[in-house]
Formats: structure tokens, sequence, C-alpha cells
């Protein structure tokens, strides 16, 4: 009886919740998104270049922030990759399965935190809100990429599970301080948020965390904090380590009320960067906007619950980076706000549960949930391969191939609207890193943290990447790849350039043009 | 009347006379006020515009509907194209936009006003049945905006009654707190 109890009430939720999760997530990895992004590819053949080689691309011995292009990006999801590559080898997917397992670990912290704050009373909308977070646009979108964000997420969602455990057992401060200390080596959103997680939290909860009894478990968590913290300290007086800060701006407390807007959450996000976005849909369901105004109410009715307080703190802090980075909506920077935003929409899921009663909400949620996986389908796996195949570098890899099938040809590909997709080609032509870092030069390799200006040409192997030099290009090279954009037809016509080969793109438009110079 | 910490009495300011009056009259008076704005709004909201589909949605229409397997060709018909299912999307779309709170920010409302209004909107649901008779309208209007849409000539006027309730309730609510 007890066994079965078991089984039912927190068994088969949780196994489902990883099993449905787990097939959105891994459902067609390598080939949605179906091209590989400049971020993802940098984080690959860096990861590559660490593995075979101890430096990264530029020939810099493991670095702690690396360079890749230009970001700095906290070096710990690479190291994983560099693992990840030695196990299951250099394949598109291997970097997002990272991210996919990462955000199933996610999903799990979430229904525990759900669990811990016990503002559900009802297990179904414990599981309704715990799968709508799930499978939710914004989640399954960040679950399927290959860089470090998701796996910052889960980290740093972790460290704030164990934060709220803290409140009631202060010995479990050191295991929080830990993750969101680790979280900071994964990304730069939480390379800003983790301290000042901490620090709000200290002022906010003060009044549990502060006794006397508290003290030795403050003093470890303060020691363990200070610890892992040493090789971000070390970086404090590179240019590498404040790369991100000129962007910060006090004005920008208003775009608060941008970030809670129903219009951006559940209609359009409005990102500028259409990478970042899903044909046709939000960061969640336009069916669960009623719910989320509802759970706002809540929320702030019983703000001086525990509960609801941790959630207010976690919600406006989950917002800082993304707030006050500019006045544009950015739904990578905000990507902390799910979880907070996911609890608020599950209080107004519980409390039209709970008007309706077990087996109306039954029957409410079963097609509220069949019509989000619809939703889903519909916008990630049929329009956005068709849609954002720009966006995400689609071709790339035939690109590549053409040039593979060519090796005593010499190649120009024009960067000028993607002036970072030499390490498509990289990554795609297979290059070898420690051919590669000899290439580079010494300039990054001796001012690595100096944050310089990235280079406009690159060269390697028999492709030079870079603009086209109309005087020079056309008698240097056997071929010039570029966009529709990249030559005109009259500037075809006036260098005798002809099209060689056409890559296109998924719904048949064409993503680039290769053209023999050789009369 | 409130009482200072010093026990000294300090007098909260009358309200308005219109205020004062019995809730069930100044509600009437609300009332009949926001349906002759939503008559008017009615009169000048051009709510085909909301509903219609100019040559790029179309397009748009066919080419997402396309793109769905042959396997649900049927499916994807009904989600894309259905013109029945378009008009609920659009409806989906002024609902949204009706509720969101942004939208009267930084006009008519400054930024400056926010926690203000933001208060005033808590209150107003937190004491429901103080504002009994509004909090229909408020419902009604969000309907009303939901069908018509907001391509207005005059800006959304209906809602300038309850932008101003909101700010009052805030309002009166804080100046409660500071001469407390």
């Amino acid at each position: 009886m007890k066994i079965s109890y078991i089984l039912i009430k927190k068994v088969i939720p949780v196994f489902a919740l990883v099993l449905i999760s787990g097939f959105i997530y891994f459902y067609k990895l390598g080939s949605i998104p179906n091209g590989f992004y400049v971020d993802e590819a940098t984080v690959a053949f860096n990861a590559k270049s660490l593995l075979e080689t101890g430096r990264d691309e530029y020939g810099y011995k493991t670095p702690i922030y690396l360079r890749l292009l230009g970001s700095y990006t906290p070096s710990f999801f690479i190291y994983i990759s560099a693992l990840a590559i030695k196990f299951f080898g250099y394949g598109v997917s291997v970097f997002r399965s990272i991210s996919a397992v990462s955000m199933i670990c996610a999903v799990l912290i979430f229904y525990f935190l759900a669990v811990n704050l016990n503002i559900f009373k009802s297990k179904l909308s414990l599981f309704v809100i715990s799968l709508f977070f799930a499978i939710s646009p914004w989640i399954v979108f960040n679950a399927r990429l290959g860089y470090e964000t998701t796996l910052a997420f889960a980290i740093f969602n972790l460290g704030m599970l164990f934060l709220y455990l803290a409140i009631k057992n202060n010995k479990l401060l050191t295991w929080a301080v830990l993750f969101l200390s680790l979280s900071t080596y994964i990304s730069h959103n939480q390379r800003f948020l983790a301290p000042l997680v901490l620090a709000v939290y200290l002022f906010t909860f003060r009044s549990t965390v502060f006794k006397y009894e508290n003290y030795k478990y403050l003093k470890t968590a303060f020691i363990v904090g200070l610890i892992s913290q040493i090789p971000n300290l070390l970086m404090i007086n590179t240019n590498a380590f404040w790369i991100k800060n000129s962007q910060f701006d006090i004005r920008h407390l208003i775009n608060y009320l941008i970030y809670l807007s129903p219009k951006r959450i559940f209609l359009n996000t409005e990102d500028i960067d259409m990478q970042h976005t899903l044909p046709g849909i939000s960061l969640f369901y336009e069916h669960l906007a009623p719910f989320y105004l509802i759970g706002l109410f809540i929320l702030v009715k019983g703000i001086k619950n525990i509960s609801n307080k941790f959630i207010i703190f976690y919600l406006l802090i989950s917002l800082f980076p993304a707030v006050f980075s500019g006045p544009f909506f950015s739904t990578q920077r905000a990507l902390a706000f799910a979880v907070p935003l996911a609890l608020v929409i599950g209080l107004g899921i519980e409390k039209i549960f709970n008007y309706l009663g077990g087996k109306l909400a039954l029957v409410f949620a079963t097609p509220a949930i069949l019509f989000a996986l619809w939703r889903l389908y519909g916008s990630y796996f049929v329009l956005f391969p068709n849609e954002r195949d720009i966006a995400w570098n689609y071709g790339y890899d035939k690109v590549a191939e053409f040039i593979s099938s060519n090796p005593n040809s010499n190649f120009l590909v024009d960067n000028t609207r993607n002036p970072r997709n030499y390490i498509l080609l990289l990554y795609h032509l297979k290059v070898d890193p420690s051919y590669y870092q000899k290439e580079v030069g010494s300039y990054y390799k001796e001012n690595y943290y100096l944050a310089s200006v990235p280079a406009t040409e690159y060269s390697f192997q028999n492709v030079t990447v870079g603009p086209i030099d109309w005087e020079e290009d056309i008698r240097t090279f056997d071929y010039i790849i570029g966009d529709e954009l990249s030559v005109s037809d009259s500037q075809a016509e006036e260098h005798g350039l002809k099209i060689a080969h056409t890559v296109n793109g998924t719904s048949g438009n064409i993503m680039f043009k290769i053209y023999s110079t050789i009369r | 009347m409130a009482r200072e910490k010093s026990g000294r009495s300090v007098t909260i300011p009358k309200l308005p006379k219109l205020l004062n009056m019995s809730k069930s009259v100044s509600g009437l008076i609300f009332t009949t006020a926001v349906c002759i704005l939503a008559i008017f709004q009615i009169l000048t909201t051009n709510i085909k515009a909301s509903y219609s589909f100019d040559a790029a949605d179309l397009d748009l229409q066919i080419k997402r509907m396309n793109y769905y397997p042959p396997s649900m060709a049927r499916a994807a018909y009904i989600w894309e194209k259905k013109i029945e299912v378009q008009i609920l999307k659009k409806f989906v779309l002024n609902f949204i936009t009706a509720i969101d709170f942004t939208n009267y920010f930084p006009k008519p409302i400054p930024y400056i006003f926010s926690p203000i209004f933001l208060t005033g909107l808590y209150l107003f649901f937190s004491q429901k049945n103080k504002w009994k008779s509004y909090y229909k309208s408020f419902l009604f209007t969000i309907f009303l905006m939901s069908c018509i849409g907001t391509h207005a000539k005059y800006g959304l006027l209906i809602t300038y009654p309850f932008i101003l309730l909101f700010i009052f309730i805030g309002a009166k609510n804080l100046l409660k707190i500071l001469l407390r």
C-alpha cells in the first residue's frame, strides 16, 4: 500500500517529466536547429583544441575565460564539451546533448523547488505546471542549444533550490554557495547574478539566516565561496573580466515592466536577435496568460508568506542581468526568470484548479497540455527549421563540402554580414586545431585577456575569410563564396564571375552562391 | 482620523465629494460613463482592421501551411489557414494587448506613476467587493477591447477612467501609509 502510494504520488510524476522532456529535448537534436550557430561552433572548435593540444584556438594554455569570438566566456562548459568529444565524438548533437541533459535536470530541480515551496496543495497542479515549464517554448529552445547558457541555468537553479532550503536548514547554505559559485564559471549571466543573489538573499532573509547558532554554517559557506572564487578573483584586473560591464545603466530599471509584460511573455518576445526567437510563438503559451495575471495577484497578496517572498526575490533578481544590460529584450539574458515565471503561472493554475475541483481540473488540463504540445510541434519542429535557417547559419556544412571537394583551389568566403563565420568553416572543414593555432599568430596569445578587437580576415588551408577586395581578389582566388548580397549581378558580369554552385535553404531560397573567377 | 506614534492625531485630507457619495450612486455614475465611452470607442475603432489580413499575412499563412508534412495537412490547414481560427488568434492578440499593463506606459501614464498605478491595480482586485460595480465594468472593458481591437482613432479612451481609478486608489492608499 505504502509502496504503491509513493509510486503514484512521487515516482510516476518525476518519471513522466523526465520521459516527456527527454523525448522533446532529444528528438532530432542533430538536425533541429538545422544550422550550427557560431556560438556552438566556437565552443566545439575550442573544446576540440583544448582536448587535443591543451590550448584554445589562439594557442593560449588552459584559459579561465575563453576568448572565443571576443566574448571571454567562462570556461567550464567548454571543458565539459572537451570531455564529451573524447567519449562521443565531434558531431553537432554531442554539444547540444549537454544542454538537453542539463535542462532535464533543470526540470527536476524546478519540480523539487515547487514541492519544497509548498505552494501547490494539489498534486495535479504541481505536475501540470512542471510539465508546462518543461514543454514551454523558452525551455525547449534552450534545451537544444550547443553552448553554455543551459548548463549555467541548471546549476544556478540548483543553487537557488539549496538557497531556499537553507532558509529552514542553514547547513545547506554551503551547498547553495558552492553551486552558485560554480555557475559563475559557466556563463556571464551567472557571473553577475550569483554574487547579487547572495547579497540580496542575506539581506531579505536576514532574520532567519543571521542567528547565533547559524554562524558556523555561515562561516563555512563564506570560506567555500571565497576559495571557489579564487580563479575569478585572479582575473579581476584583466579587461576580459569586465567585458560585459560597459552595458550596465541604472536608467534601465524601467525595463522590469517590459520583462513582466504579458505581451512579451505570451505573444511576441520582440527579441531583436532572430536566432533567439521561434516563429509564431513566444516564451510561454498564450493560453497561460490569464493564469499569469491571477498568479501575480496571488503572489503579491501572500507576500508575507516565506515561499511567496522567495519567489518575488527570485523573480526580481533573475531579471537583473537582462534589465540592466540594455533597452532591448533579451530572452537569453533573462533565462533564469523562467523558473519564477512558471511558479507564478502555477499559482494561477492552482487557484483555478481548486475552483474547478479534481476531475474537472483534469478535464481542463488535458486539452490545455495537448494544445501546448501542438503549438510546440508546429512552431519548433515545423516552422523553425524553415524560417530561421539563415539566423542559424544553415548551409555552411555544404559550403565546406564544396571546399573539401576542391582541395587544389583557393577560396575567398565573404564575411561582411557574418563577421564570425570563419569559425563555422573551421568546424565543418574539421581543421586541425594545432595547425590553426600557428596560423593565428602570436598577438592574440600574448595579449590574450586584453580584449582586443577581433581580426577581420582569417586564413587557413586553402580558405581566406574576409570582405571582398574587387581589385585583388578576383586574381588571387579561384572561387568567391558569399550570400545573396555579396555579389550583385552587375558585379558578377563586370568581373566575369560565373556561378559554379549554389547552396539552397530549407525552403528553397538561395543561401550561398559560389562564383568561379576562372575565365 | 489617524494617530501618529507620539499620540498626536492627524487628519487625512477629505476626499472629493463625488467619492464620498454612497457607493452604489458613484458606481452607477461610473458605469454610465463607461457605457457612453464604450459606445464612443466602438464608433471610433476600426474593427475591420483588427480582423483583416493583408497580402503578406495571407502569403505567410499559405507558406506556413505548406511547411507541415502531408500527414498533418488537415491540422495544418485548420491552424494556419482556416478563417475562424485566424479570427480567434486575432481575438487572443487583442485580449493580451488589452491586459498588457505596459501598453499604458509611458503614455498616457508617465513611468513615475507606475508604482502608484500598480498598487491601485492590485488593491482594486484585492478589495473586489468594495469596487464591485467598477470591477464588472472593468471586465466588460477588457472583453470589449478584445472584441473590437485597438485600432482606435483617439486611442483607448475607454481605459482612461480605470487608469484614473487605479491611480486614485493607489495614491489614496500610499497617502494613508505616509500619514499613519
